[in-house]
């Protein structure tokens, strides 16, 4: 069947900001399904809280909605745009469960909204546990023994049938979240209200765990003429236990038969045929006895999803929008598949190499967090690698994870501490076979190493045999590479199995510029592509991937061109923002008549997109690796500014290669990443930054420290999202960070500032042609100074800071640019404290904040800060004066402390967001609270506010709680606070503490008297108490807001929100031209 | 690890290492693109003159079962792959692949960058081969290679004594199978279709094979060229609308000269899980698994005989149907058959 011409408009609902389980997939499918409904020419509505994403650009939809994705706001836009139709497939299980109430509330029905893709009775099937199971049955496919508990008394006896160990799985969630695996009785208790709490319908289904079975996925795709095709298989390496999210990846299945595989197909196609997609995607995820080849069915997703994004780009066939095409009437016979350009989607892919993809986790950041790995997703990003056997590719996506990894080991990286014993070693090789984790496979590595055999390791590890034999491969290889002393033939086989010239240098004791030489003309990399076919068909689209083999089939042309290095996987401090960034430099190159190369590690992202680049090369972003790329395409130029730290880490090794860097020098930058070199130029500009000093040793630290005065900011000197930054406040605390962060990076030195406490910090981006320089936008901080930028509220404009002061903001800002010679982007971060401006920091390339200021200002600064880069200049351009635009955005942090119980949920300096909302309206209030509601933090009308604060912040918290007061809200505080309180006027209850007796904060929260909790934390290091307040508090689903500025916003928030409804606006209409 | 050697007719050379059984021998360089299955292609007599090159890189984890075999005598003649696991990793293995080729006589390279091979078969089309351990004077390689000859390949693997199958007891129907090269997939997609099966070694008579109480004739795929084959084409025109007929692969090309038409040799073959063809008839598409090197030439199919299908990427035929002898021809197993 043809178009659809019946539907004129298409709701699209995003999936709203970057958390754990639902990342920059989402946007990557939703732009594609923008993309798609565009050219078949239907009007599109978008609605996404998420600024950084590239379908939030206003010229990707033709009404975009950057509000709350809340039904509420869902449904005026509905009332508002009155869209025939809303494809909910596309915004991960976000857009599935708001259409899935939608329905429920009999929005849909009101409005006559058609769902396309899937209706909402498959969602049903695949998202309410009871159902699915109901549906399995019918069809005869075995599903886990298993219940619906809606009580703790249900599960209990569903406890009793099922037997342990068991898991828990909440209904409506993604990325596993609120589940568990549950090994007694004894633990059930507190796991199954987690679980209930976390389910949005309370409902948890109870399920026999098949721990250490095989997972297998599939990706199957179905269309009105119920055509079937299945895009992908993939083999988790970690067995069942393991969330496929945090699970290593390859695709295609390796290591069942081609029986097997048939047989879990045909199960796949009856459930997609009874769940009925009718027109869409579908992810299917199986467990396999290893024993027996027994399987049962563990979950389905009736959307596109993390694995569809990966099995795109692990076969080149566009799932997303080919779902898209599906849903508005196409059949699959009727899609040309346009990455073959000549074959119809019609089509199942076959592969010729082996993809890997590898999680990647920020546990460094949540000491305190359960570090293994269960069915509760915890990783934070994944890259992907394509090899043409599993041991290159495994090694390329290890060190495309961008952990100082370069590889499978040989790169001098100690896995062990040096006092343990030999058996001490072998203990906890065991240990960490056994419980999965996010090292796990370097253990596999170094249990060959010291002699464990294999089966000994898979009964460990539960790890398939295969993959366990190529890793005793490499080992093997390692040690004939060291006895060979780097003969042509070894290193010709270690390159075929993925060894990094950094990991044979590490081996052979040389350099990396000297195997580089050693190699060079004979021992090179040839790029394959991948095509969907297998090399059956010719195929138009140029992506590629390096093997060492004999045929090159590059494309390189001879056309002007530039390569754009991309940020590699999401991670905590480097995210969907700086992909948003690459993508737009990739427009902007082929809009300046430039090819635009991509290289990058990230299979969920927009910019490894098949149509964003004129080639695309999928590679870890390594020196090494970057340069093979430069010596096959040889471009004009090379864009590192864009990309996050990950492409400046290597870029002066590219400039050192004799590679041309595009916009400011290396050299530049690294003066501002310098502590000496920048001090001087701050003093040549007269310009103030907070005392400081540069510390190698313990001892040079302590001196800096008592000449500065505590409390002092502490960091390692290159890094990026606050990584081991910390506020000290006395010599004990030094000294034990001294021992961690220099322990931590002993190459770099350790960078000491003053702590300006209760200064206000400013973000500015900056654009700079060379000779001009416009500033995009100044954001006021609401959090003080000391909470990293990245996880702070900003306001833009600025909302107190005096017009005097941001002139002077600006005129520092185009001092350093134009000193520092900037071309392109820089962002500048002030602390304000007495009407002194200080300098924190200068970043002269894009910062997180670019998505945010484009979206606010309605200029694509990464684009202009690209042609800027090629050498347009400003005026051409036509972008010459700063903008104040007259509504106010706001940017929240979404933070992944749900997924890790027991870690306080503080904000510091070191970065621990994952993504970002925005707020937009006319007043700050309105923006606020649309902010927070967007980022989950429901922030009550009415009721009961606990608030307890460190002594500094008492005189400044009353007339907060005053305004509280007058809105109506009743207030409960702890002694200290409570007396302070009491003197200035305020009505105020008291309540115990922990130790006073009961019942104290903590059982008040549990039995849900308290709304809102406003509690900061005491300066030098949190209290027991608090961090039980403050987490029992989160587990309640209770707001906490633990700032004292933070406090001051919410309260404006929730008096705009009492004061009327939330009202919504396109993008497109606040930024009309006039 | 024993160096081992493609040489193509074209005088090209591709260097690798040698597994399985170690000797020189010549066949039909084809590409197969499952990814999975490695056995069951090695075990279909349809690769018997054939040189199989898999474009899945990494062959040999799963091992070799009891259960996954396609024929009782069928094997390739060689096996050209990227990389051999060694290590074997599925419950039903009960061999290595690499043991079970010695068994069999089949020879074997890896380590050959088979995209490129692939590739080259997809651009210039199928040519010979050779696998040997010698490449020294190439130029006698290419010219044995040429002069190399191979006439009625089928009858090396048809089975040389009757046997019957079922595997579904309610069967109700008989389905008498010429024997050119069966595969169980065959057989056992004739008893989902409810017939039980009598396999019949080729050399029989159209006159026995009418004694013979049948619902359905059924000729078989298997190896070698339909060309030259002018005796198989005349028993199988005795046997036209006497009984209905169906042939798969190289038995529909038979069965096509039978009617009349013309076969030919497609460019690079179609061998593998994902190859889709268009129903005509019903204006609907399907994914088939196809292992073909000839088809029969469309415009050449006599006015009595329909099309039923082509390839949805290259248009080739697919399936025919002669309706008023009953008589059937497919590439690929199709989910029903009406005949």
């Amino acid at each position: 069947m043809p178009r659809r011409n019946d539907l004129k408009k298409i709701l699209i609902i995003g999936s709203g900001p970057i958390v754990i389980g639902q990342a920059c997939e989402f946007d990557y499918s939703g732009s594609q399904a923008c993309k798609v409904l565009k050219e078949e020419g239907y009007k599109i509505v978008l609605v996404n809280s998420n600024p950084a994403t590239i379908m939030t650009d206003p010229q990707m939809a033709d009404r975009t909605y950057i509000e709350p994705i809340t039904p509420e706001v869902v449904i005026e836009i509905i009332k508002k745009e009155r869209p025939d139709a809303l494809l909910p497939t596309l915004g991960g299980q976000t857009g599935l469960n708001m259409a899935y109430f939608l329905d429920k509330m009999g929005v849909l029905k009101k409005y006559s909204v058609e769902v396309l893709g899937a209706d909402i009775a498959a969602i049903a099937k695949a998202e309410d546990r009871d159902i699915f199971k109901k549906t399995m049955k019918s069809i005869g496919i075995k599903v886990p023994k298993s219940g619906i508990a809606r009580t703790i008394e249900e599960g209990f006896k569903l406890a009793k049938k099922v037997g342990f160990p068991l898991l828990l799985r909440p209904a409506f969630c993604m990325g596993g979240a609120g589940g568990a695996c549950v090994y007694n009785s004894e633990d059930l208790e507190a796991a199954l209200q987690g679980a209930l709490d976390t389910s949005p319908i309370n409902e948890v289904l109870v399920e026999e765990s098949v721990l250490g079975w095989k997972e297998i996925e599939f990706e199957a795709m179905r269309d009105c003429k119920d055509n079937i095709v299945i895009v992908c298989s993939m083999e988790n390496i970690d067995p069942m236990g393991v969330h496929t999210g945090d699970s290593m990846v390859v695709a295609p299945a390796q290591t069942i038969t081609a029986k097997e595989c048939t047989k879990l197909i045909e199960d796949s196609k009856k459930v997609i045929r009874a769940v009925n997609i009718t027109g869409g995607g579908m992810n299917l995820q199986y467990g396999v006895n290893p024993e027996n080849g027994d399987s049962v069915i563990i979950e389905i997703n009736p959307r596109v999803s993390r694995s569809s994004a990966l099995a795109s780009k692990a076969t080149g066939f566009p799932i997303a929008r080919v779902a898209t095409k599906l849903a508005v009437g196409y059949s699959l016979d009727e899609i040309v598949n346009n990455v073959t350009g000549n074959t119809t989607t019609f089509f199942e892919p076959s592969v010729d190499y082996c993809v890997f993809k590898m999680p990647r986790f920020t546990f460094e950041k949540f000491q305190k967090a359960d570090w293994s790995l269960g069915i509760s997703m915890k990783a934070v990003g994944e890259s992907m690698s394509i090899g043409r056997n599993f041991k290159e590719a495994l090694q390329k996506g290890l060190r495309s994870l961008e952990t100082g990894r370069c590889g499978l080991g040989a790169d001098g990286v100690e896995m062990f501490d040096a006092n343990l014993s030999k058996k001490e070693k072998i203990e906890k090789i065991k240990e960490k076979l056994k419980i999965a984790n996010a090292d796990r496979i370097f253990y596999v590595k170094e249990a060959f190493n010291y002699g464990l055999n294999i089966d000994t390791i898979y009964e460990l590890s539960k790890i398939t045999k295969w993959f366990l034999s190529n890793i005793k491969e490499l080992v093997d290889l390692e040690k004939k590479i060291k006895s060979s002393k780097g003969s042509e033939e070894v290193l010709r086989r270690a390159k075929e199995c993925g060894y990094s010239d950094a990991q044979l240098a590490h081996i052979l004791k040389k350099s990396q510029k000297q195997i580089r030489s050693l190699r060079k003309k004979k021992i090179e990399p040839v790029y394959k592509l991948v095509d969907t076919c297998a090399g059956e068909f010719d195929s138009s689209r140029p992506y590629f991937y390096s093997s060492y083999e004999e045929k090159d089939e590059s494309r390189a042309t001879k056309a002007k061109k530039v390569i754009i290095l991309g940020g590699g996987p999401n991670r905590i401090g480097q995210g969907i923002e700086f992909d948003y960034c690459c993508c737009h430099a990739a427009y902007a190159l082929k809009e300046a008549g430039y090819e635009a190369v991509i290289i990058n590690s990230n299979p969920e992202t927009v910019s490894t997109d098949y149509d964003t680049s004129d080639r695309l090369y999928f590679e870890p972003l390594t020196l090494e690796d970057v340069l093979n790329v430069i010596d096959k395409e040889k471009p004009y130029g090379v864009i590192v500014q864009l990309g996050g730290q990950t492409p400046l880490n290597i870029s002066k090794g590219l400039e050192a290669a004799g590679v041309r860097i595009l916009g400011t020098s290396p050299d530049k930058i690294d003066i501002a990443e310098d502590r000496e070199r920048f001090k001087k130029l701050l003093h040549k500009l007269k310009l103030k930054q907070p005392n400081n000093g540069t510390a190698t040793s313990l001892r040079q630290a302590q001196k800096i420290a008592s000449r500065i005065g505590y409390p002092v900011v502490v960091r390692p000197s290159y890094v990026l999202g606050g990584r081991a930054m910390e506020i000290v406040y006395d010599e004990a605390s030094l000294e034990r960070y001294m021992r961690e962060a220099v322990m931590a990076s002993s190459e770099h030195p350790v960078l000491i500032d003053k702590f300006l406490e209760d200064a206000i910090e400013v973000d500015v981006d900056m654009i700079s042609d060379g000779k001009m320089q416009v500033v995009g936008g100044i954001m006021e901080h609401i959090e003080e100074a000391g909470v990293h930028s990245g996880d702070s509220a900003m306001v833009l404009p600025p909302f107190s800071l005096k017009k005097g002061l941001v002139d002077k903001i600006k005129e520092c800002t185009r001092k350093l640019a134009k000193e520092l010679k900037v071309i392109g982007l820089m962002n500048v971060q002030y602390a304000i404290k007495n009407n002194e401006i200080y300098i924190i920091e200068v970043n002269p390339r894009a910062s997180r904040t670019i998505p945010f200021i484009s979206k606010s200002i309605g200029i694509p600064l990464a684009k202009l800060a690209t042609k800027v880069m090629v050498g347009m200049s400003l005026k051409e351009l036509g972008f010459t004066k700063d903008v104040t635009p007259k509504h106010i955005s706001v940017k929240e942090s979404v933070f992944p402390f749900a997924r890790f119980p027991g870690v306080d949920i503080i904000l510091g300096p070191e970065m621990k967001s994952t993504g970002e909302v925005m707020g937009i309206d006319y007043d700050f209030g309105n923006a606020f609270m649309k902010s927070q509601i967007a980022a989950g933090q429901i922030l009550p009308k009415k009721g009961n506010v606990f608030i307890s604060v460190k002594d500094k912040d008492k005189i400044k918290i009353i007339d907060t709680a005053k305004k509280l007061q007058k809105l109506g809200f009743k207030l409960v505080a702890t002694q200290g606070t409570a007396c302070s309180l009491k003197e200035a006027g305020v009505k105020v209850k008291r309540v115990y503490k922990l130790h006073e007796g009961r019942p104290h904060v903590v059982d008040l929260i549990k039995s849900d008297e308290i709304n809102l909790v406003i509690n900061t934390p005491s300066g030098k290091g949190p209290k027991e108490d608090e961090v039980k307040i403050r987490t029992s508090a989160l587990l309640h689903k209770i707001p906490v807001i633990t700032t004292v500025p933070g406090a001051v916003a919410s309260v404006s928030g929730i008096e705009a929100l009492k004061k009327g409804k939330l009202k919504i606006k396109a993008l497109q209409d606040y930024n009309k031209k006039k | 690890m024993k160096k081992g050697y493609l040489v193509l007719e074209n005088g090209e050379v591709l260097e690798g290492n040698s597994f399985g059984v170690k000797k020189n021998v010549i066949g039909h360089v084809i590409f197969n693109t499952n990814m999975l299955g490695y056995q069951e292609i090695i075990t279909d007599p349809a690769y018997a003159d054939c040189l199989v090159v898999i474009t899945y890189p990494l062959i040999g984890a799963c091992g070799i079962n009891e259960n996954d075999h396609n024929s009782f005598t069928g094997a390739a003649r060689g096996l050209i792959i990227k990389e051999y696991s060694r290590t074997v990793s599925n419950w039903q293995a009960t061999m290595t692949l690499e043991d079970f080729m010695k068994k069999k006589g089949i020879v074997g390279i890896e380590g050959i960058d088979t995209r490129y091979l692939t590739r080259c078969v997809a651009k210039n089309g199928i040519q010979k081969g050779m696998i040997t351990n010698a490449k020294n004077n190439i130029n006698s390689l290419v010219k044995k290679m040429k002069q190399y000859k191979e006439t009625k390949m089928y009858k090396k693997v048809s089975s040389k004594k009757a046997y019957s199958w079922n595997v579904n007891n309610k069967a109700k129907k008989t389905a008498i199978v010429l024997d050119y090269g069966v595969t169980f997939s065959l057989l056992n997609w004739l008893s989902a279709q409810g017939f039980k099966a009598k396999v019949l070694p080729i050399d029989i008579t159209p006159e026995q094979v009418m004694k013979e109480k049948a619902d359905l004739i059924v000729l078989s795929n298997g190896p070698g060229s339909p060309f030259e084959s002018e005796k198989e084409v005349k028993n199988i025109s005795k046997l036209l609308g006497k009984k209905p007929i169906i042939g798969f692969g190289l038995g529909s090309c038979f069965l096509a000269i039978a009617l009349g038409a013309k076969a030919e040799e497609l460019k690079s073959g179609h061998y593998g899980f994902n190859k889709a063809v268009k129903d005509l008839r019903a204006n609907r598409v399907c994914m088939t698994q196809q292992e073909h090197r000839f088809t029969v030439n469309k415009d050449s199919l006599p006015k009595d005989t329909e099309m039923i299908s082509v390839n949805l990427h290259d248009d080739t035929l697919e399936a025919y149907e002669n309706k008023k002898v009953k008589a059937a021809g497919y590439y690929y197993l199709p989910n029903t058959i009406n005949i």
